[in-house]
Formats: structure tokens, C-alpha cells, sequence
């Protein structure tokens, strides 16, 4: 069973083809890191298959069940960062994560015994009963990280995940990850911090343009070059479409 | 559906939007009712403010007492309830918390319910709650004031402003359309204007946000007595209605 599939996607703002033939999967217990520029299409890829954004084309797949008809027993399956993270300001931190393991499928006691247990892991002890308002955006990141992951999904889905993270988050969130991986969960995680990613990843994607143009090897050294010589090279093959999509950009 | 009412519960109670607005259904109905009635019969009441005050100077204490809560409870209701209602939706959007609603195994549309179920249980209970204070201090400043027929006219605004607070939830199609509750707030301005001004013309009667209020006694016994049952019942079934496309939209909508 394939944990994602994104097959043929197409999404267009205008002239922007924001997807175009995107295809991309994962499987359990695989970490699967798509890397791309600014406006590669990686996080509309990632809204497509939460339902956030409609595809004009193709198709995403839930544990081989079409994403569009899910029910929930799929959709509690699933967890997500995608552009904002899970949490209410006016909430604390403990009620965040108790009513998103509840909003993922957990009984009431299972939400809380979840809370308590990814406060710890996650070191957000000092904060537990403040308010989400009163956080700092990293620690912002790691509640909304408890809040996706305490129902321990078998899919998890995360849109730069880092970049507000200081590097003692980093290294929890690299321990969140593997270890989602290691009990069988497929993770899509999208990234700026390649040195990050090459070092977890099992399949590193590179898309632009809105579709996939090619797969580096995780764990090689100067994957930045190799990144910008693949997007390079493919803008080379497709001067038009580069300059067009440029002019839509602008 | 106990899940996302658990959620809309816990935000709805610490939201400040929450606590002024059951100040303003809770306090302001006994308070503007009773208080200007007796202030306008007090004997020092001059100047300005007592041209304002003479029309509550005559006639039986109860009886003006109730007609003047039918304006009251018409607009608080409206206005209240309509903040309330564009703040627990709109704030998704301004928050920027909607995005972890979708792909839940708890479906928008009950989370959009949920948050239409607790508005109006809420603005039920305040509602009563206002009512029942106007009675209290009808009783307290004026025993005998209190009639069947008072308390007959009391229970009348009682249900205007259950149907009011009804027809406010549709603030959150707003809301949704306009992600965010800055369009809800200002279709609130907008409905509550356009009914002044319908209700000046006298189109009142079909007009879903006016005929509740005339029904009360907003405009006068003549006026409330022009008002009949289908009158409400075209009331009651815009607000279902209207409600179910605010829930539609809810489900439907995406971040693009």
C-alpha cells in the first residue's frame, strides 16, 4: 500500500501553472523530502492533497483511496504542517494538542495521555499552561509539530518545518521524523535546509516548475550545487516555459 | 459533532468578542428598558435629553416598559449575536487557524454546525437571562406594573429576539465569503441601516430583519399588530436557510 500518491497533478492561477504533471509518491515508513525554490509548486502540492487547494487535473491518492472521497477512518491517518501550524492563541498549549488529538480521532483520555507525552518529547514543559499567543514562533512550530503528531499518524506531511526552529528544535524534529519513519508512518517533508534533508531523507525530489525534474541521492555531499545544476539544466531545456512562467511570476 | 462543539466551547468562552457581547444581550435590555422609562418619569429630567426621554412619559409604566425592550432586544440581538457569530467564524481566517480544519476526520460542515450550535445556545441563554432581568426589575421598581398582559408583551419580545439572534447567523456566510469577520462586521452595519430605513418606509413587514422587530413593538402597537404569523415564519425560514448555505460555504471553502 502506497502511504501517498500524487499522480498527474495540474493547478493553475492564471497563467501560473503552479502544478503541472506534478507526480510524486510515498511510502510507508519513508522519508520522502521534495526540495524546490520559492513558487516551485511544493507547497501547493502538499494544500492538493489536504483539500486546501482543488487540482484542475490529476489525482491524489490516500492509502490507495482517492483523497477526494476519504472517510474518516483514512483521514485519521493523516497529519499536516502546511503554512500555518495547528493552534488556537487563546488556547494553552496542553488544550491545543488535547483538541487536535481529539479532532484526529483520539478518545478524550487517549488525547490527553498523547498531550502529556508530547509535551515532554517535544520540551514544551515550561510552557504548557500559557497561552499559545504568548509563544515564540519556534516554540509556535513545535506545538503545531504535537498537535499533527500525537495521534500518531501513519502519514505525516510537512511544509518547511524548520524554518523557524532554533537547533535544538531542529534536532527534535529530525527525532520526530525518524522516528515516524521507523514505526512504519511515510513522511513528505519539504525543505530550504538541504544539509538537513540529505541527512534524514531516504528519496530526495527536486521539483520546479511545478512538476518533479529529477531525484538526488540523500547523504552525498554539496547537494546545493547539485540541486542548482538540475533546475538549472532543465531551464536550459525549457527556455520559453521558464521565461513565460518568470513573466506570470512578476 | 462532540468533539468540534468541545472545541468552539473552549475558544468562544476566552474570546474578549464573547464577553462584551453577553454584556450588551444580558445587561443592556433590562437597563435600557426599565432605566430609561423611569428616567424619563423622574422629575428632574430636563433639557435635551428629556425631549428625547417624553415619549416614555406617558402611559402605563409596564406596558412602555415592554415596547421599549422590543427596540432594545430587536437591535442587540442583531447586532450582538451578528458579532459574535462573524468573530467564532471570520476568526479562522484572520487567525489563520481554518488551514488545520481540512482533511480532518471531523468534517468542516460539523465544525461549521458546531460553531452555529454554540452561538446559538449561547445567545438563547443570554436572551433569557435578559428577560428575565427585565421582569426582575419591572417588579423591583414597580410591583404593580407587572400584568399578564406585560409579561404576555415581555415573553413576545422574548421571542423576536430569539428569532433576531436566528437571522444573525447568517453574518457568518459573510464571514466565510470574506474570510475574515471585517465583511461580517460591516454586513452587520449595512443590514441594521437598511432596516432602519425600510422600516421608515414601511416595507417592514417582508423583510426578514425588520418584521421580528415590529412584531415586538419597536414601531408601535399598530405596527406590531400588522405583523403576522407569516410574516415570522418567512422570518425563521431565511435564517434556516441561510444558516445551511453559511455551513455549505464553510465546508466548501478553499485557500486558494
Amino acid at each position: 500500500m502506497t502511504a501517498l500518491e500524487i499522480r498527474d497533478a495540474v493547478r493553475a492561477y492564471g497563467d501560473l501553472r503552479a502544478l503541472d504533471g506534478l507526480t510524486l509518491t510515498v511510502e510507508p515508513g519513508e522519508i520522502h523530502a521534495i526540495i524546490g525554490l520559492n513558487g516551485a509548486g511544493k507547497t501547493t502540492a502538499m494544500k492538493a492533497v489536504v483539500g486546501q487547494t482543488r487540482l484542475d487535473a490529476g489525482e491524489v491518492r490516500l492509502f490507495d483511496t482517492p483523497a477526494a472521497s476519504a472517510g474518516p477512518a483514512t483521514l485519521a491517518r493523516l497529519g499536516f504542517v502546511i503554512d500555518q501550524p495547528f493552534g488556537y492563541p487563546e488556547l494553552s498549549v496542553r488544550e491545543n494538542i488535547v483538541h487536535a488529538a481529539r479532532l484526529h480521532g483520539l478518545p478524550m483520555n487517549a488525547a490527553a495521555a498523547a498531550a502529556s507525552s508530547w509535551i515532554a518529547r517535544l520540551e514544551l514543559g515550561p510552557w504548557a499552561a500559557r497561552r499559545a499567543r504568548g509563544l515564540s514562533l519556534g516554540n509556535r512550530q513545535r506545538l503545531g509539530l504535537a498537535c499533527v503528531a500525537a495521534h500518531a499518524p501513519d502519514l505525516l506531511i510537512l511544509d518547511e518545518p524548520t524554518n523557524a526552529l532554533d537547533p535544538a528544535g531542529v534536532l527534535l524534529l529530525r527525532d520526530v521524523i525518524v522516528a515516524a519513519a521507523g514505526r512504519g508512518a511515510g513522511v513528505l517533508v519539504s525543505s530550504h535546509h538541504l544539509d538537513e534533508v540529505s541527512r534524514i531523507a531516504h528519496r530526495i525530489t527536486v521539483v520546479h516548475a511545478g512538476r518533479v525534474v529529477g531525484t538526488l541521492e540523500p547523504g552525498q555531499a554539496d547537494l546545493e550545487h547539485r540541486f542548482f545544476e538540475m533546475v538549472r539544466a532543465w531551464d536550459e531545456d525549457h527556455r520559453e516555459d521558464a521565461h513565460s512562467r518568470q513573466g506570470a511570476l512578476a | 459533532m462532540r468533539t468540534a462543539l468541545a472545541l468552539q466551547v473552549a475558544t468562544f468562552s476566552r474570546s474578549l468578542t464573547a464577553r462584551l457581547a453577553t454584556v450588551l444581550l444580558v445587561v443592556f435590555p433590562p437597563l435600557m428598558s426599565v432605566g430609561m422609562v423611569a428616567l424619563a418619569r423622574a422629575a428632574d429630567a430636563a433639557g435635551p435629553s428629556a425631549a428625547k426621554l417624553a415619549p416614555y412619559r406617558e402611559g402605563p409604566f409596564g406596558e412602555t416598559v415592554a415596547g421599549l425592550a422590543g427596540q432594545v432586544v430587536s437591535v442587540v440581538a442583531l447586532i450582538g449575536v451578528g458579532f459574535a457569530v462573524a468573530w467564532l467564524v471570520g476568526r479562522e481566517w484572520a487567525d489563520r487557524t481554518v488551514g488545520s480544519l481540512f482533511a480532518l476526520p471531523v468534517p468542516r460542515a460539523t465544525v461549521a454546525r458546531a460553531k452555529l450550535l454554540v452561538i446559538a445556545a449561547w445567545a438563547g441563554a443570554c436572551l433569557t437571562l435578559a428577560m428575565a432581568l427585565t421582569a426582575a426589575t419591572l417588579a423591583a421598581v414597580d410591583p404593580a406594573s407587572l400584568t399578564a398582559a406585560v409579561a404576555g408583551q415581555l415573553a413576545r419580545v422574548w421571542v423576536a429576539g430569539l428569532l433576531m439572534a436566528a437571522l444573525a447567523l447568517p453574518f457568518a456566510w459573510v464571514a466565510v465569503r470574506s474570510r475574515g469577520y471585517l465583511g461580517a462586521a460591516g454586513a452587520i452595519v449595512g443590514v441594521t441601516a437598511a432596516s432602519q430605513i425600510l422600516a421608515m418606509v414601511g416595507a417592514g413587514a417582508w423583510v426578514p430583519y425588520i418584521a421580528p422587530a415590529m412584531w415586538a413593538g419597536a414601531g408601535g402597537p399598530e405596527e406590531a399588530a400588522a405583523i403576522g404569523p407569516a410574516s415570522l415564519v418567512l422570518a425563521a425560514a431565511f435564517a434556516a436557510v441561510a444558516s445551511w448555505a453559511s455551513v455549505r460555504a464553510f465546508a466548501r471553502a478553499t485557500l486558494d
